[in-house]
């Protein structure tokens, strides 16, 4: 039982954790960097806004953020 | 008073939309080479085969679903191109604040998601003052593209062929004021450069023709799940995922004494593969394998000269973490975005 009431308790500080995150309005990437997100783990990466550096990310699945 | 089919106002979608039943509100109007109309296809089943009703003939028959499908035939231009890649892979960004814009376009990760982007296609035929055909389909998924090149003169040096299926919602009329024509750069095969494992086949000169594609093998029986929808009692598809895709890479060179080809066919050497064309700096476009082996190398003739036909076995890149990338420019901003 404790471990579990641990258990309930990291999850509810993940939530907040990520209900903070979410509600936090991002900077605009700096010129020249393009905004990539992971759909599914939420992962942000300001990459050169060129092909050679954002391929390689796409190919993982990472998606344009529209600004 | 009849139609003529030169009439055919088409209009792609140039965002994505944001569901699959969810139409696009916005266009870009396209002349292409075929002549085909999409038909709202209402496919019906009967009881033909069915014992007990005392004989083998039709006595009922039941809605089904609908079959929305056709494809697009044009000369390559490099904003027609960044659409088919962008939605036939799927994954773009795109980069600029005015044009020319860059599109970085990549394969969509099956990892992360197994549907393309959806657009919204609109046709219409005006007739005696009406519209003989004004359709809207709504959540349309590219099956296949494919590039092709050949010597020759003129724009059908470069090619560029879509297939694409719709989910079957419809509405009619559209509703859509669709926008004036494109104008379309278009980027003829004398602008090519091609090197494969390191040879150089504009250079030397030895290229013929050939074809780049991608074919999708969407699930389509699946996008008919319990709970789909259904529009006029026919059932329409709710998704559309990608099956089994292929990339494919054709090519015909003129054979030489040097020619490396059935070596390269042998060792199953692997090397990148990258084709360009453009019309001009702001519109270009490159398709490139990072990682290619020969899958065959057949020897053959055209107008008389010896040549070799190379079929390319695309490889999955585990530094690029793509089996084929498209990177274009061209003028239009937003498309599948």
């Amino acid at each position: 039982m404790p471990d579990l009431k641990q258990e309930m308790a990291d999850v509810a500080q993940a939530i907040e954790k990520m209900q903070a995150q979410a509600s936090t309005p991002a900077a605009p990437p700096v010129p020249g960097k393009v905004r990539l997100r992971h759909p599914n783990t939420g992962d942000v990466k300001d990459v050169d806004a060129s092909p050679a550096a954002l391929i390689p990310l796409m190919g993982f699945g990472y998606q344009q953020v529209k600004e | 008073m009849p139609a003529r089919v030169q009439q055919l106002v088409l209009g792609l979608g140039q965002n994505k939309q944001t569901a699959i039943g969810t139409a696009g509100s916005t266009f870009l109007r396209f002349k292409k080479l075929d002549t085909t109309l999409t038909t709202p296809k209402p496919v019906f089943e009967n009881d033909a085969a069915e014992i007990g009703k005392g004989n083998e003939f039709i006595s009922q028959t039941f809605p089904s679903h609908y079959d929305v499908a056709n494809r697009i035939e044009k000369y390559a231009s490099a904003e027609f191109v960044t659409w088919a890649c962008a939605y036939g892979l799927g994954n773009a960004t795109v980069t600029g604040s005015a044009a020319p814009y860059t599109y970085t376009i990549v394969p969509i990760d099956p990892g992360t998601t197994l549907e393309l982007p959806y657009f919204s296609l609109v046709e219409q035929v005006s007739e005696g003052g009406g519209r003989a055909i004004d359709n809207l389909y709504i959540g349309c998924a590219i099956e296949d593209w494919t590039y092709q090149f050949s010597y020759g003169p003129g724009r059908a040096s470069s090619k560029m062929t879509v297939n694409w299926v719709g989910s079957g919602l419809l509405t009619t009329p559209s509703g859509i004021t669709v926008p004036a024509v494109v104008l379309e750069n278009n980027m003829l095969a004398a602008s090519m450069s091609l090197t494969v494992n390191g040879v150089d086949y504009v250079g030397t000169k030895r290229i013929l023709s050939g074809s780049i594609g991608w074919k999708n093998n969407l699930l389509l029986n699946a996008g008919f799940f319990p709970g789909s929808g259904e529009q006029n009692g026919l059932q329409v598809r709710g998704r559309m995922e990608i099956g089994t895709r292929v990339p494919t890479f054709q090519f015909t060179a003129r054979l030489l004494a040097t020619s490396t080809e059935y070596a390269t066919l042998v060792a199953q050497t692997a090397g990148s593969a990258t084709l360009s064309v453009q019309h001009d700096s702001g519109n270009i476009v490159t398709f490139t394998f990072p990682q290619l082996a020969f899958e065959m190398a057949e020897n053959t003739e055209a107008d008389g000269i010896v040549a070799v036909t190379v079929t390319g076995a695309p490889q999955f890149n585990t530094t690029q973490n793509t089996v084929l990338s498209v990177v274009t420019k061209c003028g239009i901003p937003s498309i599948a975005n």
